[in-house]
């Protein structure tokens, strides 16, 4: 009973919310996992030595 | 000052006990609800931790917590909202799961041990930086963390200095050397989170052909060991699988079925990944060296239980020293975060003795004495021997001698996945049919992997090496994570080319035959007689006997089944399985004179595989 009412909830949550959500953001071009991958980098990291 | 670590519900639960910085007890909760992995809040676990140091929870000052779970749920949270529209199914699954528990894990403490003082998350990596550098016998040192993904890290660089340890740098979610090896385990026919090393072990059957495939197409690897995989090839952000439609199309065929036959391609690509991952590490320790300028390096996470690749940094002699925790997967989060608290957080001084780590030889679960194993021998009317330790040693090693098979019961129990002689199946390594006979008759599987040797310290150099890198009279391997060469297979196993596939492991040449693998490699294990005793006495005596100071050692277990834990497991064990003989403390048990054994269920169904 308890998971039928959480799947209600998070049913409406996911296609209320969290789509309209990552609809517009794949729109936008934002990457919030930062899934792309960019052969012209050099590197990932980010921490510099000496900084 | 009392700290518990807890690490659970994901998989490998455990509970550790840290006294002012000691760790006096770390066990998995596997080991008693005989649940391979079992993720179940460790319960028993901890009832074993405090009752081993005789206190209750109200002695405990503070409880540690292996992981963030709020920063854990919102990395969850970001990823379907990225994934969308895939990932429906799973994220219901998930938030189930997340608002039925592993959300309020504060609340679930407490509720379950009565607990009322302080319960502190500390990050997964955090924790597993720490059970790397705190136990390890170096005052400074890099510290490289790899594994599937936490909160959001699956990679970081840190580096610690005394009592403190401090991040560098982090490669995240989805992002991940240990999910890109699951996501091959996975493909490859074997059980996610436990078959990684079988694929380890199928490596070197095969030949590392798909190796630039794999770089060209699912990971874009830096020269400084930086990388991203291509998540067009992977399901497991949003999915119930590890890989997709599109990763099959790139090798060709679907994942194979578990316990199929496993056909050259997987050996291949099984090569492969084995490779790309050596050759990743390899870098990271490199760019981790450059930023560090340390001489040691220690190592935890889940991928640092490969052991091949931990050999081949040790071969590379980037860092002079290196150290690995030897439960490195999740289960080694209670150590560290608690002793990330004890130090890191309340700044005390790191105890520190030269040349040896604070894991204890990692025999840190629970011990019977010769009197609680007499009264189990007794109420259940097993027939036995009582010796003396010295005689029994002698008696043991004559038996190994005439091709026994020992179950070896003895002193505390190993923490970690692997068994380090306290609770291990021990044979003759020179033996050319104890491979198959100790796999069909005791584990119960056939098996493409050699058993790793247990040796001597002293005489390991004299048995093995590491290629270029020198081994000195300090050097100690002890807990069953670096893979070395076995010196005599390299002038004997020229001619072993000719044999194709798993054939190859019936035709080795080399002095120790049953622990040696088909490209003339071990999984070493060395003992002294500071960490264990017992068994470093055993391998005198064999030494004496026979000249060889090596030995068989697998864990005391039948195919998916934890290691045993309390004597009523290792009798089990020994008389469902065709053991000759088995040691539980100063007891010798033959198996010629036992009662009639009557199982009450068929027990083989009992434990899933791998």
């Amino acid at each position: 009973m308890k998971n039928l009412f959480l799947n209600i909830i998070f049913t409406f949550i996911y296609f209320f919310i969290f789509s309209p959500l990552g609809f517009l953001l794949k729109i936008l071009g934002k990457d919030i996992l930062d899934k792309n991958i960019d052969k012209s980098q050099d590197s990932y990291w980010k921490y510099k030595k000496d900084e | 000052m009392y700290i518990l670590g807890i690490s659970a519900f994901y998989h490998d639960s455990s509970a550790c006990l840290v006294k002012d910085g000691q760790i006096l007890f770390a066990i998995q909760e596997e080991r008693f609800t005989r649940i391979k992995h079992d993720q179940s809040f460790p319960m028993n676990a901890i009832k074993a931790c405090l009752n081993g140091a005789n206190i209750s929870i109200g002695d405990i000052d503070c409880i540690t917590y292996y992981e963030d779970p709020k920063k854990k749920f919102s990395r969850l949270i970001k990823t379907y909202i990225s994934e969308i529209p895939k990932g429906y199914k799973s994220f219901l699954r998930a938030m189930r799961l997340w608002i039925n528990g592993k959300l309020w894990i504060k609340k679930i403490i407490r509720k379950r041990l009565g607990f009322k003082g302080e319960i502190i998350f500390v990050n997964h990596h955090k924790s597993h930086a720490a059970s790397a550098f705190y136990p390890s016998p170096f005052k400074s040192s890099a510290i490289l963390v790899m594994d599937g993904v936490g909160e959001y890290d699956t990679t970081s660089l840190w580096v610690g200095k005394s009592n403190k340890i401090k991040k560098l740098d982090s490669i995240k979610f989805p992002h991940s050397l240990g999910l890109l090896y699951s996501a091959f385990t996975y493909y490859t026919g074997f059980k996610v989170n436990s078959g990684e090393y079988k694929l380890m072990g199928l490596a070197p059957y095969g030949k590392p052909i798909y190796k630039e495939l794999i770089l060209d197409n699912l990971i874009d690897l830096k020269e400084d060991g930086s990388f991203k995989l291509n998540m067009k090839y992977f399901n497991y952000a949003s999915g119930f699988t590890m890989t997709n439609k599109n990763f099959s199309e790139l090798f060709g065929r679907k994942p194979r079925e578990p316990e199929s036959k496993i056909t050259k391609l997987d050996m291949d690509i099984a090569a492969s990944i084995q490779k790309v991952t050596e050759d990743i590490i390899l870098k990271l320790v490199k760019h981790l060296k450059k930023i560090t300028e340390e001489d040691n390096l220690c190592l935890a996470g889940g991928v640092a239980l490969n052991c091949v690749a931990n050999g081949k940094i040790l071969k590379s002699q980037i860092f002079k020293k290196i150290w690995i925790q030897p439960a490195s997967g999740d289960a080694g989060g209670s150590i560290g975060s608690s002793l990330y608290y004890w130090y890191d957080t309340l700044n005390n001084d790191l105890k520190y003795v030269e040349n040896s780590d604070s894991q204890g030889g990692s025999l840190l679960g629970a011990e019977y004495s010769n009197h609680e194993i007499k009264e189990y021998i007794e109420k259940n009317d097993i027939k036995y021997n009582f010796l003396k330790p010295k005689e029994l040693t002698k008696k043991v090693a004559n038996l190994l001698n005439q091709g026994n098979v020992i179950g070896w019961f003895n002193g505390r129990m190993e923490f970690g996945p692997r068994a380090l002689g306290s609770r291990s199946i021990l044979g003759d390594p020179r033996s050319k049919t104890m491979q198959s006979q100790m796999n069909l008759k005791i584990k119960y599987r056939e098996s493409f992997r050699p058993f790793a040797p247990i040796v001597i310290k002293d005489k390991l150099f004299e048995w093995f090496d590491f290629g270029e890198y020198k081994l000195d009279n300090s050097f100690q391997s002890p807990y069953m994570l670096l893979v070395g060469n076995v010196t005599s297979s390299k002038k004997l196993n020229e001619d072993n080319k000719r044999y194709a596939g798993l054939e190859k492991l019936k035709n080795i040449k080399s002095d120790i035959p049953a622990v040696t693998h088909v490209d003339g490699s071990a999984r070493i294990q060395s003992v002294d007689q500071n960490t264990n005793r017992p068994i470093y006495d055993l391998l005198i005596d064999f030494y004496k006997l026979t000249g060889c100071p090596v030995l068989i050692n697998t864990s005391f277990n039948v195919r998916g089944e934890p290691i045993v834990e309390s004597p009523a497991d290792a009798y089990r064990c020994f008389m469902r399985t065709e053991m000759d003989y088995l040691v539980l403390g100063d007891f010798l048990i033959s198996k010629n004179n036992q009662p009639n054994y009557i199982e009450s269920k068929d027990w083989m169904k009992e434990f899933k595989l791998d």
